[in-house]
């Protein structure tokens, strides 16, 4: 074994020994860290969620133009053509009197029953139309009330502009209140490894009298801060995940109609984020710690 | 091996702890550094150490002047000084020949080596059958054998000793004392700060007395001669 080779050794295995020599300091290191990483992760995972479910609301909001019964198939070609063409349309859908009628009924359910009563179709044909941007629909609402063949245009109006109010407020404030958070884990977990530093500023103090260089000092401390690090960040993956699974089961039998996204990828993507963050506190949190301790 | 030229030492509150202090020390030298507390003894160690920086002056300690040294070089040249404290500063989790390889570690020595190393120096400082003690389970001066031992594994042509008898009996320090002076008839050279008029008195060794940042004596067979 080469001196080098057998020098990072030395490190990891000394890293390790530290860890369990010094059992309980680890435990309270790994423990802060895991609930720092827990609180940060359910964070981000409500803000993203409710940034979900208002992107999600938000592309609801269309709206649709009743055609008179009236209007022939030909001009319904012709219009669905020039609406199309308007300026911040995305998608235009004719909606005829019978797929109305079945849509009802589906959304009545078992209380579609009543609808038998009815001999006649009273729904009207009707256009759903999307706009490429929330913000153009009440001035598309404006320019579908001009067609002749158009006899009413429904919007959320009103409702529609405060959402996007809402949904502008909560994105600032989600995004500001995880920087500020972020960095609050980033304090507690430096300041928990800066405790186990100081536990060992003996050691320290005995390794640089006997002319060990800084950098052999500083190594098995960041090793240590790394697995600190990894450790803590992987308990509280865990925890996350299965507290994710959990709480979206519960809440999707509770609130069906919430278009709620119970995919696991956006908790994968979370954990490679958590991952990082905690290697990298742990490594530099070490680094920063021992620096005081290297001075003197 | 050591030299110090018109060395003066103030602090940043403003206190001078040295001023303008020449001594020379040669290799294979005994020195004692006697004087009353707070009259800059401390503060002579902590330069050797390179604890400190001296505001003025200068300081050669084996060839090389410390205060042209930048901060990467000085682990080197403190291998080349063992050091003994007072309170021992050992390992208490790490045992006898733990704490004693742990100084060859951390300067990269081959794992073959420290062995042979350890094993030399316990049987010099007499510990050979407690190699596999911890450092509590020991008297005060055995600790302080371990100390020593630690200090001089990596045979360092220097041996700097802060006080080394000031947490020891009489009895035992002497017993210290006679470590050092086998210590020095190998061709170290010692440097002792002590409070300890009797050894000091013994030994008849050259004593060296700072009194308020200045040394006011300097005696080739010198005795300690102040009231404490």
């Amino acid at each position: 074994m080469t001196m080098r080779t057998r020098t990072y050794f030395y490190f990891l295995r000394q890293s390790l020994i530290s860890l369990t020599r010094n059992g309980l300091m680890s435990l309270a290191s790994i423990g802060t860290m895991v609930v720092s990483l827990v609180i940060l992760g359910m964070f981000v995972m409500t803000i993203a969620s409710l940034g979900n479910l208002v992107s999600a609301l938000e592309s609801k909001v269309e709206v649709v133009a009743f055609l008179k019964d009236s209007t022939t198939p030909t001009e319904v070609v012709k219009l669905q053509k020039i609406i199309g063409d308007l300026p911040g349309v995305k998608e235009v859908e004719f909606v005829s009197k019978e797929t109305a009628f079945h849509q009802l009924k589906e959304k009545m359910g078992n209380k579609s029953k009543v609808l038998e009563a009815v001999k006649t179709n009273p729904l009207p044909s009707s256009f759903e139309v999307k706009a490429k941007d929330p913000l153009f629909v009440s001035k598309l609402a404006n320019k579908l009330i001009t067609f002749k063949q158009v006899e009413e245009v429904k919007y959320g109006k009103g409702v529609v502009e405060k959402l996007f109010a809402l949904t502008r407020v909560l994105r600032i404030v989600g995004v500001v209140l995880t920087v500020l958070l972020t960095l609050a884990t980033i304090y507690i977990i430096v300041n928990t490894i800066r405790l186990t530093v100081f536990a060992r500023r003996k050691e320290i103090r005995i390794m640089k009298l006997v002319g060990a260089t800084d950098w052999f000092i500083r190594w098995p401390f960041v090793i240590e801060g790394i697995i600190l690090g990894l450790v803590g960040a992987l308990l509280s993956v865990l925890v996350l995940r299965e507290s994710y699974v959990f709480v979206i089961d519960k809440l999707q039998n509770q609130l069906p109609f919430l278009p709620l996204d119970n995919n696991l990828a956006s908790v994968a993507d979370l954990s490679y984020w958590l991952l990082l963050v905690g290697i990298v506190i742990g490594a530099v949190g070490s680094s920063i710690s021992l620096h005081k301790f290297l001075q003197d | 091996m050591i030299e110090m030229q018109n060395v003066s030492k103030i602090y940043n509150n403003g206190v001078v702890a040295l001023s303008k202090v020449n001594i020379k020390i040669g290799k294979g030298e005994f020195v004692f550094v006697v004087g009353p507390s707070g009259a800059g003894k401390s503060t002579f160690i902590k330069l050797m150490l390179l604890q400190e920086n001296q505001t003025k002056g200068t300081i050669i300690i084996n060839g090389k002047i410390i205060n042209k040294l930048k901060s990467r070089e000085i682990p080197y040249l403190r291998r080349t000084m063992g050091v003994v404290f007072q309170d021992f500063k050992l390992l208490l989790n790490k045992t006898v020949a733990e704490n004693i390889a742990f100084a060859l570690e951390v300067i990269e020595t081959p794992p073959k080596e420290i062995r042979r190393r350890v094993l030399n120096v316990l049987d010099l400082v007499g510990l050979q059958d407690k190699a596999r003690v911890l450092p509590t389970e020991l008297s005060g001066g055995e600790q302080q054998r371990v100390a020593i031992a630690r200090a001089i594994v990596n045979n360092p042509p220097l041996l700097i000793a802060d006080e080394p008898t000031g947490n020891l009996d009489p009895d035992t320090s002497w017993e210290i004392m006679e470590l050092f002076t086998r210590i020095n008839t190998r061709g170290t050279t010692i440097l002792m700060a002590t409070h300890d008029r009797d050894i000091v008195n013994r030994s008849k060794k050259r004593v060296v007395a700072i009194e308020s940042g200045q040394i006011v004596r300097d005696e080739k067979r010198g005795v300690y001669d102040y009231a404490d």
